[in-house]
């Protein structure tokens, strides 16, 4: 039976880790395979393990401001080494990065307006049809 | 991405991360094709180290990973590493926390992390046949910690060559250890956060237990992973015991054993499923609700 597994990554020196920790227990308990990375982690390390895991998406989180540098970095390694999943992030992030950050390739962003909710629907839209019993 | 059969063996042979992770995932789902892989890379299987990690859930397992992964890969050219965590009963999901603690960036470590999906021994259930796909790849040297695991769960025992016992001094006595199944599946034991002021007691009267029920013949030792004390000491023990096996007939033993289990667990996990399936697409699952079938008199009609 195949389950769909997402990566929850911290990239960087942001050491906020409350979000990443709260989306990674929510999205378990909707029946996610969720792999998290723990703080501090390199745009490289993150995508080593993105392979490893074969994950089919990941999650990147920042709140220190240095998100857009940090997550294309990530988007590039990725597509560099062939692996090919779903791009998302959350954090504090401005409105005006979160144009530049879809065109890294990541399909949503979440601040902290969004709720929970909103963060499950959008995955569970994206892998309804994956999804087999 | 598109991967023919052959394309998938040479990767894996060569070790492509990319390829190997593909290749988990067909068999950790089930699907044929990752077993047909199996099928084709069995005879290129070559001999494989197994050291299982194993003991209650906190005991300090994937931080002592993360203290002797560093040793390993300076004896080791390649190390694969297993992590099992537990998935929720209730939603099927899984929060894999274990690979937060290995801070290695060794390109030459490949970490894998594995739900349990509710397979209730502690390990994954696809754990064996992972096994056998590294044992074709160049990762050949393989640590697995098991989810946090209690009396009776013993499974690892059948497919790691050598089995770490780890127990935490806060946990109390050491009597219901010497209790259930644990002691039994030790190859070496190892008492965790030796930097608290009650774990120097609790080794002490664990090695007494030992010496008593067990002719001290399971090798007691107190570490801190926080510190680093004692973890020197367990790694040349290790390497001791591995060296050990190799140059005596223990290995052969051993891997009698893991075919034989791994073999069972092929039984167990694909033989069932497809008797389920077909049990059910006959339509007799309707009727066993409704009580219409003597399930006993179906079960006897099935195994004779
Ligand atoms: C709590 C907090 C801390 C705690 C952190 C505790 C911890 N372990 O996480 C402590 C006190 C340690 C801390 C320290 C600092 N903080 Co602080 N902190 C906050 C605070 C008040 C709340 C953050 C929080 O936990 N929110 C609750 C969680 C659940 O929300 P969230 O992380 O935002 O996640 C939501 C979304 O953003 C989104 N999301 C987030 N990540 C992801 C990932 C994915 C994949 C998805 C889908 C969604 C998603 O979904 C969540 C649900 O809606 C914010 C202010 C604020 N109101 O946001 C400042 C804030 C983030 N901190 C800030 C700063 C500057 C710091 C410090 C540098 C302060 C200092 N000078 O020392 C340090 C740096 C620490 C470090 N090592 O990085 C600034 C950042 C400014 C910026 N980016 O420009 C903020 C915005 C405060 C401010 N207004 O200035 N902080
Ligand atoms: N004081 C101390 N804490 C430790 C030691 N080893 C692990 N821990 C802590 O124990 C907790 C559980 O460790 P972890 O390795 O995740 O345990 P596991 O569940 O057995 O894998 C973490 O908070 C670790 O930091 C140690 O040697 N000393
Ligand atoms: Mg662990």
């Amino acid at each position: 039976m195949k389950k769909i597994k997402v990566l929850i990554g911290k990239p960087g020196l942001d050491g906020h880790d409350r979000g990443a920790k709260v989306i990674s227990k929510a999205l378990m308990e909707v029946g996610y395979e969720v792999i998290y990375t723990g703080i501090r982690r390199t745009p490289e390390e993150i995508v080593k393990m993105a392979i490893e895991e074969d994950v089919d998406a990941v999650g990147l989180s920042c709140l220190s401001g240095a998100h857009l540098d940090l997550f294309k970095k990530v988007s590039e390694l990725l597509k560099e080494k062939g692996k090919d999943v779903l791009l998302f992030g959350g954090g504090i992030i401005p409105k005006e990065d979160i144009e530049i950050l879809k065109n890294y390739g990541f399909k949503k962003i979440f601040t902290p307006d969004s709720s929970i909710k909103e963060i499950i629907d959008f995955l569970d839209n994206e892998f309804k049809s994956k999804v087999t019993n | 991405m598109n991967l023919n059969q052959k394309s998938l063996i040479d990767g894996i042979l060569e070790g492509d991360r990319l390829i190997i992770g593909k290749a988990i995932s067909l068999i950790e789902n089930g699907e044929k094709e990752g077993f047909t892989l199996l099928k084709e890379i069995y005879p290129l299987k070559k001999d494989i180290f197994v050291l299982g990690i194993t003991g209650p859930l906190g005991v300090g397992k994937s931080t002592f990973i993360d203290k002797i992964i560093e040793k390993l890969t300076d004896e080791f050219d390649k190390i694969g590493v297993l992590l099992c965590d537990p998935s929720s009963p209730i939603s099927g999901g899984a929060f894999l926390g274990d690979r937060l603690r290995l801070k290695t960036k060794n390109e030459n470590v490949f970490i894998r992390s594995m739900a349990t999906r509710t397979f209730p021994y502690g390990i994954s259930p696809s754990l064996p046949f992972i096994i056998d796909l590294f044992s074709a790849s160049p990762y050949r040297n393989i640590i697995v910690e098991t989810a946090g695991i209690g009396q009776g769960d013993v499974s690892i025992k059948n497919f790691s060559h050598l089995t770490l016992v780890l127990l935490s001094p806060l946990l109390g006595d050491e009597i219901q250890f010497l209790k259930g199944g644990l002691m039994e599946i030790s190859d070496i034991l190892i008492v965790t956060k030796g930097d608290y002021d009650i774990a120097e007691p609790f080794y002490k009267t664990l090695k007494n237990s030992i010496s008593i029920f067990y002719n001290d013949l399971i090798p007691v030792y107190m570490i801190s992973s926080s510190n680093g004390f004692g973890i020197d000491d367990v790694y040349n023990e290790i390497m001791k015991k591995r060296l050990d096996l190799f140059s005596s007939d223990k290995y052969l033993e051993r891997e009698k054993i893991r075919r034989l289990e791994t073999f069972k667990y092929l039984l167990k996990e694909l033989y069932t499923k497809k008797m389920i399936e077909k049990i059910e697409k006959e339509g007799d699952f309707k009727e066993i609700e409704e009580g219409k079938i003597n399930i006993y008199q179906k079960i006897l009609d099935i195994i004779s």
